[in-house]
């Protein structure tokens, strides 16, 4: 291991950055397993504080998906076997959408002894939040499985489209969390505000409502980048293709949202272990 | 080869404020051409380390001495790569490993066993090579049942026997140390002199920073003495 830097001061020089953002992604990509291990860990640490472990939090989405099933099932007069389902994969989705977002705002504040007392990978400490979301939304698709398996009407083959859809949805939380964590890291009262933002937010995402229920309003939705990540796991799931406005737009996201973090982690990585101290 | 080289470093950084830290005063800031929350943009730097140059070869011991924000910590970190350079040039030749914080990287829920496997695996091991580690830091730590147990029933001695074992268990060429030997009673102490001679014997580095002058006497062969970020002198 060398690690050289080129006198003067370090104020962003190209090849400072360009080398920093190398070696984070080498890092990250080249350490990946270390990202799966401490995922692993950390489940099964979950497991041994309690018998159920995460499923918990299974439960408590089974409970809020049949309480809200029949509450609003009956209150909009809608196809149960249209409701239930769809509204089913919309929260399960979107508990990994705000739990990627909430958490990101101190994914690098929580990791701090680690960033302080051994040379690391930001990416790769982002990595391990977005598996952990990940191992979280793997328990709570069982319930997604369940009434899946009780209302399968919608399901046909383009509801693999909802595999790439996943993968998609990951590559845009990773770059939130890098991107927010930066943030976060420097402003400590942003951790409260996503949450508080995320509340209300969750109220103009098509989970419990469709976008075309909306009509003249729909705007509201159509402005919402989690709209757009939502689709693109509930249409397949509920038998459509995701529309080409979905996928373009969480491609394009995906090229900008990148482009900043890296931006980010290239000239503020330095100053990550002042912020976090 | 093991090498660490140091020309005119120098090592600054920004003070944050619990102000500054505030993105709701930044933006009040923004919003009222900053007179209503004035100091909100005004950080505080802190130059830690000044013009310090120095070669340390392989098989030097060096102690770290000096008053609590001498600069120590921060040349370990340096030396590290966690911290990095203002001005001057760090460079570092072979593989580290840092025994900074007693306890980082540890997950209390977990047990001893699982303990090393996650610490070596951060500190650059495989999980192969980090299993490997356990009967030597079994040896070592002479812990015990204790190992089978989560970590949070520790004390603080023990803590320092489980990290140090695995600090240097994964043969680092060069291992930088801070203050953590305070815990460990005398019997820790003899034994984890033996195993820093064994790694120091082959040939390696070590950079301690110690505020006991026995420790240091013990460990090291040559001595940096610290003050307000210079490096006064050496014996």
């Amino acid at each position: 291991m060398s690690i050289a830097s080129d006198s003067g001061l370090i104020a962003a020089t190209p090849s400072k950055f360009y080398a920093t953002i190398r070696k984070e992604v080498t890092e990250a990509f080249g350490r990946f397993y270390l990202a799966v291990y401490l995922a692993w860990s950390d489940t099964r640490t979950r497991y041994r504080r309690s018998v159920l472990g995460p499923f918990w939090l299974v439960l408590g989405t089974a409970i809020g998906v049949g309480g809200l099933g029949i509450v609003w099932g009956s209150l909009f007069e809608v196809d149960r076997a249209v409701f239930i389902p769809s509204l089913t994969v919309g929260l399960v989705c979107w508990y990994l959408l705000s739990g990627c977002v909430i958490e990101s705002a101190g994914v690098f504040y929580h990791n701090r002894e680690l960033l302080l007392s051994m040379p690391s990978s930001s990416l790769l400490i982002s990595i391990q939040l977005l598996l952990r979301q990940v191992v979280n939304f793997g328990h709570n698709f069982v319930v997604v499985i369940i009434v899946l398996a009780i209302f399968p009407h919608a399901l046909n083959w383009s509801s693999f489209l909802a595999i790439p859809g996943f993968l998609l949805v990951c590559v845009n939380m990773l770059w939130i969390i890098q991107l927010v964590g930066y943030f976060g890291a420097r402003f400590r009262d942003l951790e409260p505000l996503l949450a508080a933002v995320m509340q209300p937010l969750f109220f103009v995402t098509p989970v419990m409502f469709r976008s075309s229920q909306l009509g003249a309003a729909s705007m509201i939705v159509e402005f919402n980048p989690f709209t757009y990540w939502l689709g693109l796991i509930r249409d397949p799931l509920m038998g459509v293709a995701p529309s080409a406005l979905t996928g373009g737009v969480s491609l394009g996201m995906a090229v900008v949202g990148w482009t900043a973090a890296l931006y980010m982690t290239g000239t503020k990585r330095h100053r990550l272990p002042y912020w976090v101290h | 080869m093991a090498r660490i080289e140091l020309n005119n470093v120098t090592v600054e950084y920004p003070i944050y404020n619990a102000r500054s830290m505030s993105l709701r005063n930044r933006l009040v800031a923004i919003g009222t051409g900053g007179t209503l929350a004035r100091g909100a943009n005004k950080l505080v730097t802190v130059r830690a380390l000044e013009n310090v140059s120095f070669t340390i070869a392989e098989g030097d011991r060096v102690g770290l001495v000096g008053h609590n924000g001498s600069g120590k910590s921060t040349l370990l970190r340096t030396l590290a790569g966690i911290y990095e350079p203002t001005q001057g040039t760090v460079s570092v030749v072979g593989k580290i490993a840092t025994i900074l914080q007693l306890g980082a990287g540890l997950d209390l829920e977990l047990s001893g066993y699982e303990n090393i496997v996650r610490m070596g695996m951060l500190l650059g091991a495989t999980m192969a090579e980090a299993r490997a580690f356990i009967p030597d830091i079994e040896a070592f730590t002479e812990l015990g049942e204790f190992l089978s147990v989560p970590v949070h029933t520790y004390s603080a001695g023990m803590l320092t026997r489980l990290t140090f074992g695995v600090g240097t268990a994964i043969q680092p060429e060069i291992l930088l140390i801070d203050e953590v030997f305070g815990a460990g009673d005398e019997a820790f102490q003899k034994k984890a002199s033996q195993r820093l001679q064994g790694v120091v014997g082959a040939a390696k580095i070590l950079v301690l920073a110690s505020h006991s002058p026995e420790l240091i006497r013990l460990y090291c062969n040559r001595v940096f003495h610290f003050e307000h970020g210079h490096l006064i002198r050496e014996d």
